[in-house]
């Protein structure tokens, strides 16, 4: 559009031009192939653009554009590791753990709301508001441990396709390079909303685990009664597991997805009372469906002494409502959620980073001008599809663990965070409650302590 | 010349070589005119009384890498409040986001150059490039190394202010052609931009709407609020300005309908909110030119002298009779050609002889006929053949690549 002093003028291409191009392009009427596009297209058109279908398609529309951050990032938080530690949960440790899901449940909506206000009012992503906050060095320190977290994360996805087509019988020398190569497809060329949207529906798959959990016919009583009476064991497996099922409750990426999405959607502090509704009934939403899957495999799985070592052991969970087929149906759920998981991860972790060290971004950009952004994308999804990739690499621990790294790394965030959100200056009176910074602190703590536990314990335990 | 993240953190000491403190902030002074702000203040923390205080650059005598050296005894005395009209580089401006005016980005404050100028100590240039983030982290780069600094001059940025409005910048940021301008407020967030957005003259305001994509449009409209946003829209064209109505949720596009100005038809606006987007009467402009078949083409140049600011592009004169029906078209090359004393009617392409769309025609049938008979703009007709508006290129250019 602009010309340089210096550049030369080679010619002129006028939008009549172009339209030509295009018009050139359209079909030509002759062919019965054209015909057939032509009325399809037709055909099509009516069917979107009829007055009342026209109306359903528009509901549907405003269905989607209602679910809002809170009810995604909860979604989508039961992703590949989420599923494989909190089925770990129940095979392993029975009901022990339900009173750790109980109090992570506030964990999570307070974190979640907190996420939420910063974005309402300094209306940037948290890497932007650390970086102007706690300047370069802090700002490198977050970015790497959110870039640690994720690619843990996202092996853990990748881990999770390869062994959800192991059940199809599929190597996952052919399944993960192949999802790996649609993942960037779809977000290099496709619309990654629409891809979500679709993955989104399909994780309607939890449903089956909350059905499974009433035809098992647990004992609820005991199962309530674990919910507020505290167990804990002082192994290294027991607090391994706590902190893994921490990490992939309350995410690092979980918290930087929530507060971009808000400023992304451009939503005013008039939205705060909706948004905070809204992610309190997501955290609640998301911990009945894990709720559900530590039931379905503490009273089967665990009961029977069955251990999960891949995924076809997870999969017997589902056997009370599925039968022969529960082994599909689990391959299935896992990877949607892994895909889902994998398409939101690459690109949260390259706005954060671009957003905080004012790197350009958006796939609206050349290659050449955002060397950068396309470049974590494209880190986020080859490194840990070729770590998954290793020969007789446990899939499952590897989904578990990475869980570990992440509840490991979340208490760094969750100050950073806290840090903000007290700080008068950036939020103004919209700072924290006393009981928000009790539950937020609590929650810190409780993971260092946990992790110091684990590493003191580690010494006396032989794995 | 040295980079602020060396001297931040540097002792100060003063005249007899005893600790004053350490620099925590430079304070500069925005001036018309000059081409770099002169530093006019430290912000010095004194870190055994715990407090901070503001020292005037007059007292410095030296500035190094290893330290600032002040050419008195007595800070204490001089304990001056900083004044109005300065800006704090550190709380400020390091770290934030600017608009890079030559490169049109959004980029972050990662460094800043000082230099002597005319014996003053001045801000000379905002650091943006990797090799400035290395430095603040403590890395040093090879000088002549494959991350070389990328150096912005002060004048080559436009601060993006979320509390503080800065005047400066404002006249270098309209240089930028609008579709760049929109570009940039895409970037930034909704409070950024839509202040962006005021900061601006109606005019450019508008064209930059018109840039805008529909979503961040929506966006922007509800932030402004109905009635800063009628200032703007009034300066749309009618087409863009139907469009973006139609973008509305129904409550607020009555809003803003009731706040344009009566001078905005608002007759029109309803007129081609009843047709479908995708049809030449969602597409089309009701502003053209437009003249009676006996008018001579002297009298038709003279109005469109006259009326040709209230026009995006002016390519043809629409020949119509007493009730609006078509009769013709005139393209600006025949006025030019004709004499001055011919009628419009006797240079104008009939009617029979120029293709017309109807209102309901669809945006491809439209595209297929203006490429057929290569027109830049094509007539839109009611079925009484009463003229209703124009659908232009531009128009069909947007509907196919709406993401430009």
């Amino acid at each position: 559009m602009r010309a340089f002093a210096g550049e030369a003028i080679h010619g002129t291409v006028t939008l009549s031009r172009l339209l030509d191009c295009f018009v050139a392009r359209a079909p030509r009427n002759d062919s019965l192939v054209a015909k057939i596009i032509k009325y399809t297209k037709v055909f099509t058109y009516s069917f979107t653009m009829g007055k009342r279908l026209q109306h359903f398609w528009l509901k549907l529309l405003f269905f989607f554009s209602v679910i809002g951050p809170g009810i995604i990032a909860a979604n989508a938080d039961n992703d590949a590791g989420g599923i494989s530690t909190y089925s770990v949960v129940g095979a392993h440790f029975g009901i022990k753990m339900l009173w750790v899901l109980f109090l992570i449940t506030f964990s999570l909506a307070v974190t979640q709301e907190m996420g939420v206000r910063i974005g309402l009012v300094t209306r940037q992503g948290l890497g932007g508001v650390i970086r102007e906050n706690f300047g370069v060095r802090w700002t490198t320190f977050a970015m790497f441990v959110m870039l640690i977290a994720n690619l843990g994360t996202m092996t853990a996805e990748f881990a999770g396709i390869g062994s959800a087509f192991s059940i199809f019988g599929i190597s996952k020398y052919i399944a993960v390079p192949l999802s790996a190569i649609a993942v960037w497809f779809i977000l290099y060329r496709g619309s990654f909303k629409t891809t979500q949207k679709i993955f989104l529906v399909f994780s309607a798959f939890y449903l089956v685990y909350i059905i499974n959990g009433f035809i098992i016919k647990p004992d609820f009583n005991e199962a309530a009664l674990a919910l507020i009476k505290p167990t804990l064991e002082f192994t290294a497996p027991f607090l391994l597991t706590m902190i893994a099922l921490i990490g992939t409750t309350i995410t690092p990426w979980g918290q930087f997805f929530i507060q971009s999405y808000v400023v992304d959607k451009g939503l005013n502090l008039k939205h705060y009372k909706i948004e905070k509704s809204e992610v309190f009934i997501g955290a609640f939403i998301t911990n009945i469906v894990s709720f559900f899957i530590i039931i379905s495999t503490a009273y089967t799985l665990y009961k029977a002494g069955i251990r999960i070592t891949d995924a076809k052991d997870a999969a017997m969970a589902l056997a009370p409502i599925a039968g022969e087929f529960a082994k599909f149906l689990f391959g299935f759920g896992l990877f949607v959620a892994s895909m889902l998981g994998a398409l939101i991860l690459p690109v949260a972790t390259a706005y954060a980073v671009c957003e905080a060290f004012g790197f350009e971004y958006g796939f609206d950009k050349k290659w050449k001008e955002a060397r950068i952004f396309y470049g974590i994308i494209l880190l986020a999804v080859v490194l840990p599809a070729i770590l998954v990739l290793i020969p007789s690499l446990p899939l499952i621990k590897v989904m578990v663990l990475s869980q570990v790294v992440n509840g490991i790394l979340l208490p760094i965030i969750l100050i950073f965070v806290l840090k903000i959100i007290n700080n008068k200056n950036i939020m103004g009176e919209h700072i924290n409650k006393p009981i928000g910074n009790i539950i937020a602190w609590l929650t810190v703590v409780g993971i260092i302590a946990a992790t110091v536990i684990l590493v003191v314990s580690s010494f006396f335990y032989k794995f | 010349m040295f980079f602020f993240s060396t001297i931040i953190n540097a002792p100060v000491q003063d005249k007899n070589d005893e600790p004053v403190g350490k620099l925590k902030d430079v304070a500069i002074e925005l001036a018309k005119g000059k081409k770099f702000p002169s530093v006019v203040g430290l912000m010095v923390r004194n870190r055994k009384e715990k407090r901070d205080f503001y020292i005037s650059a007059e007292k410095v005598a030296a500035w190094s890498h290893d330290g600032l050296v002040l050419n008195t005894s007595s800070v204490e005395a001089e304990n001056v409040q900083p004044k109005d009209g300065i800006l704090f580089l550190g709380k400020h401006i390091v770290d934030k986001q600017i608009v890079d005016l030559a490169g049109v980005r959004v980029v972050r404050v990662n460094d800043l150059q000082f230099g002597p100028v005319q014996n003053q100590m001045c801000l000379l240039a905002i650091d943006v490039s990797t090799s400035g983030l290395l430095r603040r982290i403590g890395l040093r780069t090879p000088a002549d190394g494959w991350l070389k600094p990328h150096l912005l001059e002060w004048n080559q940025a436009h601060l993006i202010g979320d509390r503080l409005q800065l005047s400066k910048g404002r006249e270098d940021l309209v240089r930028l052609h609008p579709a760049d301008i929109a570009n940039i407020v895409e970037k930034l967030n909704i409070r950024q931009g839509s202040s962006l957005l005021r900061s601006l003259d109606k005019s450019t305001a508008a064209k930059v709407m018109e840039e805008v994509s529909p979503r961040i449009q929506k966006m922007l409209i509800q932030h402004l609020g109905s009635e800063r946003a009628a200032v703007i829209l009034e300066k749309m064209s009618m087409d863009e300005l139907v469009d973006l109505i139609q973008l509305l949720p129904s409550r607020e596009s009555q809003e803003i309908i009731e706040k344009l100005p009566a001078q905005k038809d608002i007759g029109k606006v309803k007129k081609i909110l009843a047709y479908h987007e995708n049809e030449a009467g969602g597409l089309m402009t009701t502003e053209f030119i437009s003249a009676q078949p006996h008018t001579v083409v002297s009298e038709v140049v003279e109005k469109i002298k006259r009326d040709s600011h209230q026009h995006r592009s002016i390519h043809f004169v629409y020949v119509v009779d007493e009730k609006k029906h078509y009769l013709g078209v005139a393209s600006l090359r025949r006025l030019i050609i004709a004499d001055p004393k011919q009628t419009i009617k006797s240079i104008m392409k009939r009617s029979r002889r120029t293709p017309v769309v109807n209102a309901e025609q669809k945006v491809m049938e439209i595209a297929a006929t203006m490429t057929k008979y290569n027109l830049l703009s094509i007539a839109v007709l009611d079925n009484n053949r009463k003229l209703l508006g124009v659908v232009t290129v531009d128009d069909i250019m947007r509907h196919l690549v709406p993401n430009a």
